[in-house]
């Protein structure tokens, strides 16, 4: 059946050969013959039947979405892909997809029943599978931003290769995909979108949710853009020229494929009308494809499927229930070897020293990038952290359309390329358009995949006492340290600032937070007498973000404080130390997750009382880890926190200051907790 | 009417500009729009002009200072001679309080000596550390303060009638001072030996560095944790001499003196009884690590229960050492000669007598 | 002064020879590759020293699994091991 035989031994299931041949990279290859596309179709759709059998026979680890009726719809893209350097993203609609780019029947079936053997270990299911350049995940249009950055990492070492990003229509709802699109055009990169078109969203239909036309919305953004039906003849040969049109071109396209889908959305919940249903069976492309060949072609392919698919589920079925070996506690990569030494600026303040980090990083590492909002010269980025950079390394210092989570998710697409990309969000309140892409996106596929890295930093300044007022005063920490996997770093003046950004983004493999206090940029970077704490040896991390230490070896009181409430709890701490007598230590980390606790407990578990003082909207935050932290390993000294209310931050200067905790304040907490 | 000249805002993040030169001198005439100064941020330098006609009165910022944006940078007058206005008081900050009346660390000594803050008669309007201990002082509570050392009062000391120089001790010799005092004066100290053969000892410590890989020979670790194991079985040699009565510690905290320098240290292990083998060598590692380094923490470098000590170093065939305040058994470890070494111990013979230590010596003779 | 294995190894040597000398030996002919607590020239209390000093001098706090033969084992050993901990091979 295969029109170019190969050397690669494809799959086999206990014996039983795979009725095609790969090519050399493991990809299936599938002619365009009808005999072809008929057998490999009718291999996918039997294997989504084999999945609803195995379902309604309990074998089935949560639910799953099967691509019946689109199997055409599914392959014709992705087969026609035949550089090695290709990418599918994909969804949770991805089995064709899967089965075309990877040929991995056996994988795929134990994958979804939770066996040892699934693709991906037992943590992807139906809808998070990775196989080499193939990712899917299950948020709508969430891999978008990441296509369009793994594209721009092609484009920059002239690649051939190419990225499919497929969506559904009813994706096309999600903003996201828009930034991304709009990325796509302004970096002129060599992504297609796929917008496969069933009609249907679930279960509400796509007339009733969608304005305007589909393919206009590519043209309006500088797509080249096409339209095909999988019903019609010629479709396979009509996707394989649009694959290689972007190929040759190498800039963005959008493909909308109008479909059908036979099946319920997921299990037991297809609630159109009998009528409908049965006008789109009459019109399914395999019955149309088994048409054209003779009868008995037909039921020799329909026996090989059987014959294989019976040998890929008695092997499934043998194989145990996925289990940790042991049991991962996270998903972090250790730290790497080779550092950049960055020269500390003589005299310089926090802005220089980031500045010349990121001079020095660009200069020594040709895989960074730094990407962000206004980022170009003269301007130099909101707080003129970036000044000088694109100017001395043009193409590297990416000024972005306004569009937190499509260059977050580009960042991730490039850092999952092998390059190293920071990108700046210009005030860290806006973080919050990036959660989805840090929270369901850069930290899972580390966490989900053995493969895959993330080596991405995300920087923001954040902080208040600026009178910028609720939208840009924030300290969003407390939200992202409880993002499992998800590194979050907020030095001070006190830290080697430079050196720790610089750490982090070539030596810490991990998705990053990097905050940055908006009034410590004009600080003079300056260690004082501040110690580094012995890194636990547990603590992730710990050694190459170090926690500092100052003041008494016999507090009567330690403060824990960390980036912009660092020099606010100095101040405290010499009020308390001349007006109240007491003797003041201060404990300053820089990594707040995973958060160093052994390193912490070392230095805190013998201290008679301990206040954490924070600027964040502080209830579930950093300070309540920390006071759990203690409490659970039998702690028994006095403990206090001090942190921001949870109410917005106000404008005016007056109300600002009575809301964020400052020395006053800290040396009141002092005082009650004598 | 005199004009202010303001520091300007020149970048939206900054509130804070440099203030680099004035192009004017005081009693000069200026013109509106005329530069009479510059400032600058990190990136950029800006022209500060006069608003309004007028002479330069005097100047508020300094060039090379560093000034709040809004802030008075000079002023301009009618006439040359018109006075600078007086600066309006500075608003006074509701959110800092005056000073408390009990200085926080004044507190924590009340709070330990059950001392009320009004018997305390104050310095200055404030209840501070000197009030609250020259009150302690008159009221005879110093003495019985629960400190960890206290060294016993006694009258003041003639001077020795050679001439000299008086040197302050360490804090370190403070401690051996306060140990040496504790042996004479609380403890009823003796001391015992047994001969013993070294060399099934040396070879199990060889077969155990070996099977660790260990860099530091294992030998007097493993006879401290043997120690420690032979106090979990004999309460009695982990114990002190409390108020007539025998006091059986409920932990295992082994000290183990080193020198370090100029510096001898009784460094601590505590709760040693729940490690294994493996666990203490590693633990008395790292104290000895910190004590060689001296960065012992507090925890480390008191509450011992149990001593070690060994003079083997020092080639040293026989030492009586001294019990560490509020224990009653010191091992005392020596160099061998010609295959044969002693191991003795010091102890209090309130809590132990000789037939109890020797039994305790006998098991301590050999590593299993 | 640029951090080479051979300064390193002269540097962690000059330290030997002085502990070796407290106690009345001579440490000069120390080779590279000499296993240091075998040739018995320092004792556990000056190995102790020598590793509190080793880890001040090039700032690199170490833990109990690290002190080892195979690390720090030798002169050659213990220099190589601080240009692995600082990254620098």
């Amino acid at each position: 059946m295969m029109s170019d035989a190969s050397p690669m031994a494809a799959d086999s299931a206990n014996g039983v050969p795979a009725p095609f041949l790969s090519d050399a990279s493991g990809k299936p290859r599938i002619g365009t013959d009808p005999a072809s596309l008929f057998a490999f179709a009718t291999l996918i759709r039997d294997t989504e039947k084999l999945i609803l059998d195995l379902f309604s026979r309990g074998l089935v680890s949560g639910t799953t979405h099967t691509c019946l009726g689109q199997e055409l719809c599914q392959m014709a893209v992705v087969r026609a892909l035949d550089h090695p350097d290709d990418h599918v993203l994909s969804n949770h609609r991805n089995h064709g997809h899967f089965l075309s780019y990877s040929g991995d029947f056996h994988g795929l079936v134990a994958e979804i029943m939770g066996r040892r053997d699934g693709v991906c270990g037992g943590y992807g299911g139906s809808q998070h599978l990775a196989y080499r350049h193939f990712h899917s995940n299950g948020v709508q249009a969430g891999m978008t931003g990441i296509g369009v950055g793994l594209a721009a990492a092609l484009k920059a070492r002239d690649s051939r290769g190419i990225v499919v990003t497929v969506i559904g229509d009813g994706t096309l709802g999600e903003g996201l995909l828009y930034e991304s699109m709009n990325l796509a055009s302004v970096w002129q990169v060599p992504v297609l979108f796929v917008v496969e078109h069933n009609g249907i969203a679930q279960t509400t239909y796509t007339r009733d949710t969608l304005g305007g036309d589909i393919v206009a919305r590519g043209a309006a953004f500088g797509l080249d853009t096409w339209r095909v039906s999988d019903r019609e003849a010629g479709f396979i040969d009509a996707a394989a020229a649009v694959v290689a049109q972007v190929r040759e071109r190498r800039r963005p396209g959008m493909l909308v494929i109008d479909t059908g889908r036979l099946g319920p959305h997921s299990k037991g919940d297809d609630l159109r009308d009998p009528g409908e249903r049965a006008a789109l069976a009459a019109a399914d492309p395999l019955a149309a494809l088994a048409a054209c060949l003779p009868a008995d072609e037909v039921a020799a392919i329909r026996a090989s499927c059987a014959a294989y698919l019976q040998a890929v589920e008695r092997r499934a079925l043998a194989s145990p229930a996925a289990n940790f070996d042991p049991l991962p506690e996270h998903s972090f990569r250790p730290a790497q070897a080779g550092q950049v030494e960055i020269p500390e600026v003589a005299d310089g303040n926090v802005r220089a020293a980031l500045n010349s980090a990121l001079h020095g990083l660009l200069a020594a590492a040709p895989e960074t990038l730094l990407i962000g909002e206004d980022l170009h010269d003269p301007y130099g980025g909101a707080f003129k952290v970036s000044a000088g950079l694109s100017t001395k390394f043009p193409g590297r210092v990416i000024s972005t359309p306004i569009s937190e989570a499509g260059i977050t998710g580009a960042g991730i697409g490039l850092a999952m390329a092998g390059r190293r990309p920071i990108v700046e969000i210009m005030f860290a309140d806006f973080l919050s358009l990036c959660l989805d892409q840090l929270y369901n996106h850069a930290v899972k596929f580390p966490g989900m995949f053995p493969e895959a890295t993330v080596p991405l930093v995300v920087r923001a300044p954040c902080g208040g006492r600026r009178g910028y007022g609720p939208t840009h005063s924030q300290s969003p920490e407390n939200l992202f340290v409880s993002v499992p996997g998800l590194t979050v770093l907020y030095p001070s003046h006190r830290h080697r600032v430079g050196q720790l950004l610089a750490d982090a983004v070539l030596r810490w493999s991990n998705p990053t937070l990097f905050l940055e206090h908006k009034l410590l940029y004009g600080e003079k970077c300056d260690t004082a007498d501040y110690e580094i704490l012995p890194a636990g040896d547990d603590d992730l991390g710990a050694a190459l973000f170090p926690t500092l230490r100052r003041g008494s070896a016999a507090p009567d009181v330690t403060l824990l404080a960390y980036g912009g409430m660092l020099p606010v709890a100095e101040r405290a701490a010499k009020i308390l130390e001349t007006q109240e007598e007491l003797a003041v230590e201060i404990v300053a980390p820089a990594l707040l997750a995973p958060l160093p606790r052994q390193t912490l407990l070392q230095a805190l578990l013998d201290r008679p009382r301990i206040l954490v003082v924070e600027e964040a909207h502080h209830h579930f935050g950093v300070s309540a880890e920390i006071l759990a932290l203690l409490a659970e390993s039998a702690y028994s000294g006095a403990l206090a926190r001090l942190g921001t209310l949870p109410v917005p931050i106000a404008s005016a200067r007056s109300l600002e200051s009575a809301q964020l905790p400052d020395e006053a304040a800290i040396v009141a907490a002092v005082i009650d907790l004598l | 009417m005199a004009t202010p000249i303001h520091v300007p805002r020149i970048n939206n993040n900054d509130d804070e500009v440099k203030v680099l030169a004035f192009d004017v001198k005081p009693g000069e005439r200026v013109s509106a729009g005329q530069i009479v100064g510059q400032v600058e941020t990190d990136k950029a330098v800006l022209d500060v002009t006069a608003p309004v006609d007028g002479y330069v009165l005097g100047f508020v910022a300094q060039p090379d200072e560093i000034a709040q944006v809004g802030s008075v940078m000079l002023w301009l007058g009618a006439s040359a001679s018109e006075p600078i206005p007086e600066a309006g008081a500075p608003t006074p900050d509701s959110s800092t309080a005056g000073p408390s009346p009990v200085t926080g660390k004044a507190k924590l000594l009340l709070a330990r000596y059950g001392v009320k803050s009004d018997a305390v008669t104050p310095i200055d309007g404030r209840i501070t550390v000197e009030a609250v201990e020259r009150y302690l002082a008159t009221h005879g509570l110093a003495a019985a303060a629960p400190a960890p050392v206290v060294a016993v009062s006694r009258p003041a000391e003639p001077r020795p009638e050679v001439p000299g120089t008086a040197v302050a001790l360490s804090r370190e010799e403070k401690g051996m001072a306060a140990t040496v005092v504790w042996h004479r004066d609380c403890a009823v100290p003796g001391y015992i030996e047994i001969d013993y053969d070294p060399a099934p000892w040396a070879e199990y410590a060889r077969a155990f560095q070996e099977e660790k890989g260990l860099l530091m020979p294992p030998l007097l670790p493993l006879m401290a944790w043997r120690l420690v194991e032979v106090a979990r079985t004999m309460p009695r040699i982990n114990a002190t001499f409390v108020e007539q009565q025998r006091y059986e510690y409920g932990a295992v905290n082994l000290g183990f003196t080193i020198q370090a320098g100029e510096s001898l240290y009784l460094a601590v292990v505590r709760e040693a009884e729940v490690l294994d083998a493996g666990g203490f060598v590693n633990a008395l590692g790292d104290v000895l690590r910190r004590a060689a380094s001296h960065q012992l923490r507090e925890s480390e470098a008191s509450g011992a229960t149990i001593g070690f000590s060994s003079m083997e170093r020092w080639k040293v065939t026989r030492h009586i050492p001294v019990l560490p305040p509020h224990t009653a058994f010191m091992l005392a470890h020596a160099a061998a000669r010609n295959g044969r070494a002693v191991l003795g111990a010091s102890y209090d013979h309130r809590v132990l007598n000789g037939g109890q230590v020797v039994a305790a010596l006998k098991k301590l003779s050999s590593p299993t | 002064m640029p951090l080479t294995a051979e300064s390193i190894a002269a540097e962690i040597k000059a330290r030997i020879v002085a502990i070796a000398a407290e106690l009345g030996d001579d440490a000069s002919e120390l080779g590279p590759d000499e296993i240091i607590p075998a040739t018995g020239l320092i004792d556990s209390a000056g190995l102790l020293d020598l590793i509190a000093w080793y880890e001040k001098t090039y700032q690199i706090p170490l833990t109990q699994a690290e002190i080892n033969i195979d690390n720090l084992g030798t002169l050659a050993r213990m220099a190589h091991f601080v240009l692995l901990k600082k990254g620098l091979v």
